[in-house]
């Protein structure tokens, strides 16, 4: 593409992925949550593989690498959501409400689901892309 | 004969499942007897988060989410076997 694209996109990329952690982060705090933020990197991740070509965004994150972590991270999704009244019990008495540290169950949840979203859709996107 | 049971077992539930359109509250009538309410009133006192959204996701109704994943999930993967053992190959 462009020079002044690529100039751009250079200069927004790590913001868009820094707003996507933070809405992945405080998920519990703002509205928002997993499903947003992974798709605000993943966006952020298109724009880079669109700009500079996919062997530059593989750089980043390569798809064989998505994959496997998707399946880790679905992984302690059911694990989490099976045992949440155990980890209800062991975490709730020490985070503090409004903190960043509150609400633990739903904090480890939105992590490991934006994780997972991400990684979903960084598969998908590349895949369709390498076609 | 399994056939024709399983027949009757499925309309029976569709039955039972329409039937309860008679139970629901009345529209707009969200103060009796209604989920919605017990939710607002004790979500940020049972889960300690302030966001009651995230709550009822991701505490009240995690199973559902649960399956929400795994519809991405099945996306990811139908995606992948779509492209990695199916279509491309033969076309080409």
């Amino acid at each position: 593409m462009d020079v002044i694209v690529r100039t751009m996109i250079k200069g927004i990329f790590p913001f868009i992925l820094l707003f996507g952690v933070y809405t992945i982060m405080h998920g519990h705090l703002t509205p928002g949550g997993s499903f947003p933020g992974g798709t605000m990197i993943v966006v952020g991740l298109t724009l880079v593989a669109l700009a500079f070509g996919l062997k530059k965004a593989e750089r980043i994150i390569k798809e064989e690498t998505a994959h496997i972590l998707e399946g880790i991270m679905a992984f302690f999704l059911i694990f989490i959501v099976l045992f949440e009244t155990f980890f209800r019990s062991i975490l709730a008495p020490t985070g503090m409400i409004f903190n960043l540290w509150s609400a633990q169950q739903i904090l480890l949840l939105n992590i490991f689901g934006g994780i997972m979203v991400t990684m979903a859709l960084t598969m998908i996107v590349f895949l369709l892309m390498k076609e | 004969m399994v056939k024709n049971l399983v027949v009757v077992v499925c309309m029976g539930l569709i039955f039972s499942f329409m039937l309860s359109v008679f139970f629901f509250p009345g529209f707009g009538d969200w103060e009796n007897k209604s989920v919605a309410d017990y939710y607002l009133r004790n979500a940020f006192k049972e889960t300690n988060s302030a966001n009651v959204v995230g709550a009822i996701v991701w505490d009240f109704r995690s199973f559902d989410t649960l399956g929400e994943e795994t519809v991405l999930f099945t996306a990811a993967i139908g995606v992948f076997s779509l492209i990695m053992f199916g279509l491309g190959k033969e076309g080409e």
